[in-house]
């Protein structure tokens, strides 16, 4: 497979201060899903954003590479890099309502992408506009179009922001959260249909999201990120059956299994809590945490290796194969 | 066991001009000592709005309601009694707690309000509770915005016991915490439980967490309770068709492959819901019965619920569909 979108040793900072992200290499190959899990605060909506070349205020990109399609995108000025959001790659977000503009009307909001990026005119852009509701499953396509976004549901509302996201057909999906802010039952509806979108248009989706369930239904390979920068990496299910990171082993006991009324054991805590950038330890940045720190972890930072298989772990000392999580 | 907590067919009712919105419809549950009870189901099935009337932030429209064997009064001195008994932790604890307060004046606050204690004696209760809960004096004089998400929802859970009530409901308590902090919220939860007696409301739109901690679940939908039973009953035997799809829509390995059933559609509004049983326009299983008369929870098996055909959805699960 060819990489679609390469990261290499992306640094992010704010002004002057410590930075966000650091030493973040990954990449997402066409008809890949990647999945980018971590907690909140780890970086990875920051990782996202500079990708789209998104990063407001003075955040920014100080360091690494950012290439789509083999071309360096992390210095582009805004005008290029509006072509290519939209055109080449499009974005996802958690809260479908505040990702579309309340006082316009669905179908203006899709035709909008249409008219800009591909010149077409009015009434091409609306049969263009119908195809993309039908093709991300909205019943009714004509009469949703003059609808407005309060006048939807939010699973409705987060398939508009999908078909606005695919209008020029890009090859890059960019989902963070998308399913967050969405009920169980709804999320399965959307979760599916990016799955389907996913395969049916070969595009490259790179998944952030918080659960592991949603990376085990959905990904194919799985980058756990931690403190700003990547910790364990692989086929999703090597990694979340043999984790070999503590962090990334501590994420999977602690989420609830069977019922504790009935003998089910005590959760496994990760004690503290993730560190500001700031207050980031030395060496391995996960160590005041860990449960099997030992005095290397302060004194080097451990890089990621990795294994032939592809399965790469940042840790002085992975768990082994098969141990339990 | 004796309960803590009573509802009769409870309901609230908002007049709309569409015509009356049923958030919560006919609710009549009990908790007992010492026992949680989940309560599990999608945005804008009234779990909040049941919370709320437990709580006596709304008021009820209809039905009884018993807190300790005594309905509720609404002068002063009936409210404070309601509140030493029943206390809530809310989904945001930066929401709920008041930016401008040291964290010892926030858990204080309710003493003060109760008339409880000397200042000295107020001081003391509220080291008590924080130390329980495990935050230390130095939180105590910090404000809210210096703390972590997870020790937030602590000085909420602090804030909350400092009156010794007997019923803590937990409207998504967990539900902004992060994993590695959700576990510790939910240890804290079952550790104080044991320590100090307490019964949980525990609301959750998140089944894992409500199967893990609560001893019974009840599950809501449009209103009202469509099935209600011990945790493992209802999880492993689970035979109304909406307590399988929440199940099945839990994103995991199983749900990748494309051909497993996922619920279509969206909750219907609670003005003007479906006739008959609410949930038939979603359902894979509904007849033309589910349209005329509205199902009843009943005994069926282990547990209750609220579907015609539970019987034979309960012998089409035992037969491995």
């Amino acid at each position: 497979m060819t990489a679609l979108l390469e990261i290499e040793n992306l640094r992010i900072g704010q002004g002057n201060n410590a930075p966000i992200v650091e030493q973040l290499s990954l990449s997402v190959s066409r008809g890949e899903t990647v999945g980018l899990v971590g907690e909140s605060g780890c970086g990875k909506s920051l990782t996202a954003l500079s990708v789209m070349g998104l990063l407001a205020g003075n955040l920014g990109v100080r360091d690494g590479k950012i290439r789509l399609e083999g071309d360096e995108i992390q210095s582009l000025p805004q005008r290029k890099l509006r072509h290519l959001r939209g055109e080449k790659m499009g974005m996802i977000f958690q809260e479908p309502l505040t990702a579309l503009n309340p006082v316009m009307s669905v179908g203006v909001q899709i035709t909008e992408v249409l008219r800009n990026h591909r010149g077409m005119g009015r009434a091409e852009a609306r049969t263009r506009a119908v195809e993309l509701l039908r093709l991300v499953k909205i019943p009714d396509p004509e009469a949703r179009l003059d609808e407005y976004p309060h006048q939807m549901s939010g699973g409705m509302r987060q398939r508009v922001v999908i078909a606005i996201a695919l209008a020029c057909s890009p090859s890059l999906l960019i989902a963070d959260e998308p399913t967050t802010a969405l009920d169980v039952t709804v999320q399965a509806q959307i979760l599916r249909l990016l799955k389907q979108l996913q395969r049916d248009e070969n595009l490259g989706l790179l998944l952030i999201t918080h659960d592991l369930g949603v990376v085990r239904q959905v990904a194919d390979r799985i980058v756990v990120m931690y403190a700003g920068s990547v910790v364990e990496e692989g086929l999703v299910d090597e990694v979340l059956d043999n984790p070999r990171h503590p962090y990334t082993a501590g994420l999977i006991a602690a989420r609830p299994s069977g019922s504790f009324a009935e003998g089910a054991a005590r959760l496994a805590e990760i004690t503290g809590s993730v560190p500001a950038p700031a207050d980031r330890p030395a060496g391995c940045v996960f160590r005041d945490r860990c449960k099997q720190a030992r005095p290397e972890c302060e004194a080097r930072r451990p890089a990621l290796e990795r294994a032939p298989t592809g399965h790469a772990v940042r840790c002085h000392f992975p768990l082994a194969e098969g141990s339990p999580a | 066991m004796s309960a803590v907590l009573t509802t009769d067919a409870l309901e609230l009712h908002h007049d709309t001009p569409r015509g009356a919105l049923r958030a919560v419809d006919g609710i009549s549950l009990t908790i007992d000592k010492g026992e949680t009870l989940g309560l599990v189901g999608e945005s804008g099935c009234g779990k909040s709005t049941l919370a709320r009337c437990i709580v006596g932030i709304q008021q009820p429209t209809g039905g009884q309601l018993e807190i300790e064997g005594v309905r509720p009064g609404k002068g002063r001195a009936m409210r404070l009694e309601r509140a030493r008994n029943v206390q809530m932790i809310f989904q945001d604890p930066s929401g709920a707690l008041n930016p401008r307060l040291t964290v010892e004046r926030i858990i204080t606050e309710p003493l003060q309000v109760a008339g409880i204690g000397s200042r000295a004696s107020r001081k003391e209760a509220v080291l008590e509770i924080a130390k329980k809960v495990g935050l230390s004096a130095y939180h105590l004089e910090r404000m809210p915005h210096e703390l972590s998400g997870g020790q937030r929802q602590r000085v909420s859970i602090a804030r909350a016991l400092v009156l010794n009530p007997n019923l803590l409901v937990c409207d998504e308590a967990v539900s902004a915490l992060d994993v590695s902090v959700q576990a510790q919220v939910l240890n804290l939860l079952l550790d104080l439980q044991k320590e100090l007696g307490l019964s949980y409301l525990f609301i959750s739109h998140d089944l894992a967490v409500v199967r893990y901690i609560s001893d019974r679940i009840a599950v809501m939908y449009l209103g009202r309770i469509v099935e209600l039973g011990r945790a493992e009953d209802v999880w492993a035997g689970r035979l109304h068709p909406y307590t399988q799809a929440l199940v099945n829509a839990i994103p995991d390995e199983a749900a990748r492959t494309e051909d497993a059933p996922i619920l279509e559609g969206d909750v219907p509004s609670p003005v003007n819901p479906p006739s008959g049983c609410p949930f038939r326009t979603r359902c894979p299983h509904a007849r033309a019965a589910c349209a005329e008369t509205r199902p009843e929870l009943r005994l069926v098996g282990t547990h209750e619920v609220a579907c015609h055909f539970a019987e034979e959805i309960g012998a089409q699960v035992a037969a491995g569909h």
